[in-house]
């Protein structure tokens, strides 16, 4: 090649960066302005849906869109922790309050509710507030009941010995394979489902303040209720009723495919038990102390990002479109949760799931915030139960072992 | 002619990106992005468009992407090492006084709540309230609220506009919500009686500022108590008392994670415990799949076999599947009371295999073998039958029998070519987090330990817990173990290489 056809080309090349600038030129303006910007949504395979019909119907009239985006359950907590800080994340996620933890991270932007909380549950609005002030707009509350296949049970079980004996004859006559199907992991146990027994016994991890919230400075672990409900486990893990190694996937599975009367779970489960066709009711947590099993109480509500770049829009869809009773019963409507709007609650309170699932929330344990106090208390607590059903030792000693070590973890602080 | 026309579109498109890229992280704020974009751009550009350099033309996309993908990763994690990232130092400090701000300021208690009109006028943006009784106030920023009688109104009674000012739409709106989030209007002369603020556009409160931000001072005054918080050099502000605010910023902390670790090893047994499982774990993981499948690959080398083709297939069958799916399916099969293995094999035994400590760690090593004989298999079946046939017939006829023929012929040669990926299979084995996460989470773990430390963990899972799993993130802390295990795995892997050279006189 000539020198001059080189030079022809280099000047070919240069003029093609300007001409390639020019080309994409009108798109640039459309990318540094911010007025078409898209509300985005974060919430886990399930809950990332419940907002469908609110999104369409807040698109209706603002013209802005709402982009509900499916992040896996198991991690879209700390996907949000460490995206957020590096200027990524949703501008909203859907995610279970108290935010304390996020709070003291300043990954959570307070909320100006004005006077919108008066209307929510008062659990509802409870679990909104971090020091008195609001980071989440609250959407529904959850707890977990007893699912039972009528089918096969066609009474609901009064106590934890009903149930077992109930449970216990199908397997005994081959029906069935397992007496109840409790989900857990095989490691780390299931502390939230685990919760209503161990309440039954009068021990609810911590004494608690006359509001109903924790006093973290007097933990219960250690005390005869906790004991009594440690015996229990060793009994329900020695007979068989209870076992370690049933999965989420498993007992879901068992349940559907009948091969289980009893499932404890939340609603999040019922869409598949639905599909399936189970002839099921939702019952009352069976006793297995003789006090009420007092589930914990979930609430999931809308968290702002503080560094979302839509942060008008998100917030006018959360603080604005999404209190109204109106937005609140498409909760309902597309994935029965029950919402966290008292006026929208009623309107759909006549519906038999809402009204089982409310029935054995009544006593429920709304969670709590306290990092430390979460950092102590779920791991040990979960791992314990595992080691009491599976008889690696004493259900007694191991509880206290573990009551000691909880005790610890309180003491330290958080980082 | 055709080749130069594309390689001239390809750089234009390449160019265009670059373009718009530079437009994307300019306008974001982040310049020294947006320079070093113009500056690879004009190197390649420079570097590919004249004659000179041609050696580098083949190198500079490799080394684009070893500085891109391997050394900005290695550096920033070691640098990620010296700081205190975790929760509660998350982001940097402009992050954690802007959190600080948001937090430290207060709705005045019982402060009415006003629907809000913006508007523009010839002094910029104003705030035009309603109060709850219907009354209408305007301010900016400059001016407090004053009365404004001559507001038009809706038909619902809410001040909507002023002659001589434009109301902003939604969208306008939208459009300008940094600044507009941004716009504090006192409600009175005296700022301290609060300012008007609004969030959604559409309505405003009235704020205090309770804890704010001195950019004189750099510190954070609580104007209720009067206490300063400074910045403690560890990335918080805090109080003469100790007392610190909530959120911090990452801060480099020096040492600190690495002598935590030193600390952990020497006071925590099971850190210790899962420092020796990794070593044993990596060695015998790689022994076991080298020998075993170079044991296979002599087999069905000898010639007399029939159907070599068939066996060779099937035998690498399971490195043809996606290693998470092997190792999730080999975890339900594992599973004491549901597994085919107990349920079917063993005709209900109730073996933990992978709940029971040693049981685990055999497990994990099984399901390692399963995973990792048949590319050893392939390796040697390769490298055998390299193996220039003349020497093996050499070695016989001078009376070598089977055993030494492998020993003194085979297995050296064999080694020339495999020593160097046994090293990195080492390397990788050492930090093979998929088997370990998928199959056991790094369980059993012991119900006593403070680190979540099991059974089977490996330092690259336990890492991985502490940074993400934890209820307590500590980044730090996980980049410094991380920095240590890039440290161990560099120096065996520097050791090893040289004594692989060895093996290679024997040519």
């Amino acid at each position: 090649m000539s020198r001059s056809f080189r030079r022809g080309a280099t000047a070919l090349v240069s003029a093609s960066i300007v001409l390639g600038a020019t080309a994409i030129a009108p798109a640039i303006p459309v990318l540094a302005q911010d007025d078409g910007c898209t509300v985005e949504v974060w919430g886990d395979e399930i809950t990332h849906l419940a907002l469908g019909k609110a999104a369409e119907a807040y698109t209706a009239e603002t013209g802005i869109e709402v982009e509900l985006i499916s992040v896996p359950f198991s991690t879209i907590n700390s996907d949000y922790e460490t995206q957020v800080p590096a200027g990524g994340g949703p501008d909203l996620i859907i995610a279970p309050g108290p935010f304390d933890a996020w709070v003291a991270s300043g990954i959570a932007s307070p909320l100006e509710l004005g006077d919108a909380l008066d209307a929510f549950q008062p659990a509802a609005a409870a679990a909104a507030l971090v020091d008195g002030k609001a980071y989440m707009v609250p959407l529904w509350t959850e707890n977990i009941g007893l699912i039972r296949n009528k089918a096969l049970v066609p009474e609901a079980p009064a106590t934890m010995d009903d149930l077992i004996a109930a449970g216990q004859a199908l397997v005994d006559a081959g029906t069935t394979e397992l007496v109840v199907a409790i989900p857990m992991d095989p490691e780390g146990g299931n502390a939230y489902l685990m919760y209503p027994f161990q309440t039954s016994f009068g021990d609810h991890w911590f004494a608690r303040n006359e509001d109903g919230s924790f006093d973290y400075s007097q933990p219960t672990l250690d005390t005869e209720a906790g004991l009594a409900f440690a015996r229990a486990l060793g009994e329900w893990g020695a007979s068989g009723a209870i076992s370690p190694d049933v999965g989420f996937d498993i007992a879901v599975d068992r349940f559907i495919t009948g091969k289980t009367p009893f499932l404890v779970t939340g609603p999040w489960d019922l869409p598949a038990i639905k599909e399936a066709g189970i002839d099921y009711a939702i019952d009352l947590l069976p006793s297995a102390g003789g006090s009420v099993a007092a589930p914990w109480l979930g609430v999931f509500g809308l968290v702002l990002n503080p560094k979302s770049d839509c942060a008008l829009a998100a917030t006018d869809f959360a603080t604005r479109f999404m209190v109204t009773p109106e937005a609140q019963v498409t909760l309902f409507e597309v994935g029965s949760y029950p919402p966290a709007h008292k006026a929208a609650f009623e309107q759909v309170a006549s519906d038999p799931d809402v009204k089982a699932w409310g029935e054995n929330g009544v006593a429920a344990q709304p969670l709590f915030g306290d990092p430390v106090a979460n950092g102590a208390t779920w791991g040990p607590i979960g791992k314990t139960q595992v080691a009491i059903l599976r008889g690696q030792g004493d259900p007694e000693t191991l509880w206290k072992e573990m009551a000691a070590q909880v005790a610890a973890g309180l003491e330290e602080p958080a980082s | 002619m055709l080749q130069l026309l594309l390689k001239l579109l390809g750089f234009a498109v390449l160019n265009a990106i670059s373009v718009l890229l530079v437009m994307g992280f300019y306008g974001a704020g982040v310049w020294p992005v947006a320079l070093l974009v113009v500056i690879v751009t004009l190197g390649l550009d420079l570097l590919y468009l004249g004659p000179w350099a041609v050696p580098l033309k083949y190198l500079a996309p490799g080394i684009l992407l070893l500085l891109t993908f391997q050394v900005f990763v290695i550096l920033y994690s070691g640098f990620t090492a010296f700081t205190n990232a975790g929760q509660g130092h998350l982001g940097t400090k402009q992050d954690a006084i802007a959190a600080i701000a948001l937090s430290g300021r207060e709705r005045v208690p019982d402060s009415p709540k006003y629907l809000l009109a913006i508007l523009e006028g010839p002094t910029g943006l104003s705030f035009l309230v309603t109060d709850p009784d219907g009354a209408a106030l305007v301010g900016d920023p400059a001016t407090p609220l004053a009365p404004a009688p001559d507001a038009e109104r809706n038909d619902a009674g809410k001040a909507v506009g002023l002659p001589g000012a434009e109301a902003l739409t939604f969208q306008q709106i939208l459009g300008r919500q940094d600044e507009i989030l941004g716009m504090e209007v006192p409600i009175a002369a005296d700022p301290a009686d609060g300012v008007l603020r609004t969030q959604d556009g559409q309505t405003a409160f009235v704020f205090r500022s309770v804890r704010a931000y001195d950019p004189a001072l750099d510190a954070v005054v609580d104007s209720s108590t009067g206490v300063v918080y400074r910045d403690n050099g560890r990335g918080n502000f805090a109080a003469p008392d100790g007392t610190q605010i909530d959120p911090g910023w990452r801060a480099v902390v020096g040492l600190d994670n690495f002598a935590r670790m030193v600390r952990e090893v020497r006071e925590s047994e099971q850190f210790l415990g899962v420092f020796l499982w990794t070593f044993v774990f990596a060695i015998l993981s790689v022994a076991m799949g080298f020998g075993f499948g170079t044991f296979l690959a002599l087999v069905f080398n000898d010639p007399r076999i029939r159907g070599r083709r068939i066996y060779r297939m099937i035998l690498i069958l399971p490195y043809a599947f996606p290693v998470f799916l092997s190792v999730l399916i080999w975890g339900g099969l594992l599973n004491p009371e549901f597994g085919f293995i107990n349920e079917v094999l063993l005709g209900g035994a109730k073996i933990p295999w992978l709940q029971d400590p040693w049981l685990a760690r055999f497990s994990v090593l099984m399901v390692s073998l399963w995973l990792e004989f048949p590319y050893w298999f392939l390796i040697a079946t390769g490298a055998l039958q390299s193996i220039p046939r003349d020497l093996e017939e050499a070695a016989t006829i001078d009376g070598a029998g089977r055993r030494r023929l492998f020993r003194h012929v085979r297995l050296p040669l064999l080694l020339v070519t495999v020593a160097p990926l046994l090293v990195s299979a080492f390397a990788f084995a050492f930090n093979n987090f998929n088997l370990v996460w998928l199959l056991t989470r790094g369980g059993p773990i012991a119900l006593d330990s403070e680190i979540d430390a099991g059974a089977t963990d490996l330092l690259i899972t336990l890492t991985y817990k502490l940074a993400f799993d934890n209820s307590v993130q500590d980044y730090g802390l996980a980049s410094a173990i991380s920095a240590t295990i890039f440290m161990i795995v560099a120096a065996i892997s520097i050791l090893s290489f040289r004594r692989t050279r060895r093996y290679e006189e024997v040519f």
